[in-house]
């Protein structure tokens, strides 16, 4: 979560705002979208993946794009942490190098 | 002196004969040969100072650092994302050292759709060689091809494509492969390591962290360059003031003419920003049984050619082209989400990217918002979606040629062929945008140059029609696509009007 927070403060400060409406619009959407009363998280497995293919493939431009925001966030907050690289063969950085911190 | 923003503590009122507006492939050779000739330089990027030091090989550091938005930055409608760079270096810090001139059709046909003049290769020829000494461009070995480039090589070899090993500006290179991420090893031969340390050392003042917000022009001259020194977050810390002679604007064919358009100059003719080409492309996926790792080893050594002929037709073609990524880039450009990703994500290992780049005619737009931030549209007209099917028949045909067992097209709903399935789907269906990922690295074409003031934004030496102290160094100037990767085009056109503005000084200087 924290290198999703992290590029968060990277982008445009309304960007940010906007990915919140747009989360809440996401977690609150299945009775609208899905004709379900619950929330994302609270729908079984099954649905929440019927759930996100609708949003995927969705032919409402901001869903769609809300969507693709949604995913590259989570892939790089999944695909950053070392712990995940075995599992797709991907050896990491070549060496250790000496890191400085961002100016804050 | 090179100082960034942290080191600024208080605002700054700067007069300088010269004030650089970017740090990539333009504006460090502009910086170098100015500041070398006596001139008194200032060059401000907004982006930060990293060095090898910095270079961490990791995804989720360095995109922040090397790229414009993260690498977020795409058109409007979200379906053409645009990765440029904001540091200092630009573009040339995290780019793929491919190493082209300009190609002879290309120039010939400026010449005689723009009237530009003076710019044939023999003109240019000084300006290229200054520039690949620079650069130390060579050609890249035989045993420098990773196994990923020789896919796709040994795929064209039994198909009888035309290809090439091309040439690049690495020296001494580890073959670590982190390229798109900034060399950790000073190998590859950036503005970073090259232009910037030489105008460092004839004197230019150079300031990162300082982001222009506005020029401002008078009587008919540009008279300020007002900005704000930012953070590492891009927050505003200062102001800065700038009063040059000169101005010479190389932001970037995105950020170029935004920043004219906000401040509401060189546009009397309404065509800054307008005419963008973007060079944009899709890839597809080869699945092999055996390992390639092809993160490993220089990412883009080979180039197929056989699909664009810039002699017979200067205006159509596509090229094909090795591509590889890291695993929150692979991840993001795969369709789909949980395990189906996952199981497709657990050959990253095995598997071989190749993208088809277009030379495109289809045109698209920068305009600004109200805070002054570019807004990008780009049309994709429908022959060139048709030309993406049939380069990605092309590209699933290499890939199957050199062993492929399968190849995954990343539309929204994945295409999975085998080697024994039709591949003529993919012509038939093409590339329409919003179906699949399309991406641009090259963005270009949006402050035209040319001799007709009524259609060009700047003249055959880059200068401003309208502001006689005001060139333009970057890809914007191109007036059509480059139909070739552009580093070497940009900073030889940079030479060029670095050596014309010195041989006009006492001109330009006066008023």
């Amino acid at each position: 979560m924290q290198t999703i927070d992290t590029a968060l403060l990277q982008l445009p400060p309304d960007v940010p705002q906007q990915l919140s409406y747009a989360l809440l619009l996401f977690e609150y959407g299945p009775p609208l979208f899905l004709g379900k009363p619950s929330t994302f998280s609270g729908l079984p497995p099954n649905w929440q993946d019927a759930y996100l293919e609708g949003w995927a493939s969705s032919r409402f431009h901001t869903r769609h794009i809300a969507f693709q925001a949604f995913k590259n966030l989570a892939m790089l907050g999944y695909y950053s942490q070392d712990a995940t690289w075995a599992g797709i063969h991907y050896q990491g950085p070549w060496a250790p190098k000496p890191r400085r911190m961002i100016e804050s | 002196m090179i100082t960034t923003g942290s080191q600024i503590s208080a605002d700054l009122d700067l007069t300088a004969e010269v004030c650089v507006i970017g740090s990539g492939a333009g504006g460090a050779v502009v910086a170098k040969e100015l500041a070398e000739a006596g001139r008194d330089v200032v060059l401000l990027e907004q982006g930060g100072h990293y060095t090898k030091d910095d270079f961490t090989q990791r995804e989720d550091e360095m995109m922040p650092l090397l790229y414009e938005d993260m690498g977020q930055r795409a058109t409007v409608d979200q379906t053409i994302m645009i990765l440029q760079g904001r540091n200092i270096g630009g573009s040339t810090v995290h780019n793929l050292c491919y190493c082209f001139r300009t190609p002879e059709p290309i120039l010939e046909k400026w010449r005689r759709e723009s009237g530009v003049r003076d710019l044939a290769a023999a003109d240019l020829l000084p300006s290229f060689e200054r520039v690949e000494q620079m650069l130390k461009v060579k050609p890249i070995r035989p045993d420098e091809v990773n196994p990923l480039n020789n896919k796709i090589r040994a795929g064209c070899e039994k198909l009888g494509y035309s290809g090439f090993v091309t040439n690049h500006n690495r020296e001494n290179c580890t073959q670590s492969g982190f390229c798109l991420l900034g060399c950790p090893f000073d190998a590859k031969q950036s503005m970073l390591i090259t232009y910037i340390p030489a105008a460092d050392r004839a004197g230019a003042r150079i300031y990162a962290n300082c982001a222009v917000r506005r020029i401002t022009s008078e009587a008919g001259r540009v008279r300020r360059v007002e900005g704000e020194v930012v953070d590492g977050l891009g927050r505003p810390t200062h102001r800065f003031t700038v009063t040059p002679q000169v101005v010479v604007l190389c932001a970037g064919a995105i950020n170029t003419p935004a920043l004219l358009l906000h401040s509401g100059i060189a546009n009397a003719n309404g065509r800054v920003g307008r005419d963008l080409h973007l060079h944009p492309s899709v890839l597809l996926s080869g699945m092999y049984d055996e390992d390639i790792y092809g993160y490993r080893g220089i990412p883009q050594s080979y180039y197929v050619d056989e699909f664009i002929d810039l002699e017979t037709d200067p205006d159509s073609g596509y090229i094909l082209m090795p591509v590889y990524g890291f695993p929150v880039m692979t991840a993001t450009q795969l369709p789909g989400f949980g395990p189906a990703h996952f199981e497709v994500m657990k050959n990253f290992h095995r598997m071989v990217g190749i993208l088809v780049l277009m030379h495109d005619q289809s045109t698209g737009q920068v305009q600004i918002d109200r805070h002054g931030r570019p807004q990008i549209s780009y049309a994709l007209n429908a022959k060139e979606q048709q030309l993406f099917g049939e380069g990605l028949e092309h590209c699933a045909e290499i890939l199957f040629a050199s062993g492929a067992t399968e190849v995954m097209v990343p539309y929204t709903q994945p295409l999975f062929l085998n080697a024994e399935q039709p591949r003529d789907v993919l012509r038939e269906r093409g590339a329409r945008p919003g179906e699949i990922p399309i991406a641009s690295t090259h963005p270009q074409s949006t402050c035209q140059m040319g001799e007709d003031r009524h259609r060009a934004v700047v003249n055959s030496y880059c200068q401003s029609h309208e502001l006689p102290n005001l060139f333009v160094c970057d890809m914007s100037v191109f007036p059509s696509s480059l139909g070739a990767p552009p580093q070497i085009s940009t900073a030889a056109l940079a030479d060029r009007t670095a050596q014309y503005i010195k041989a006009q000084w006492s001109a330009l200087a006066k008023g």
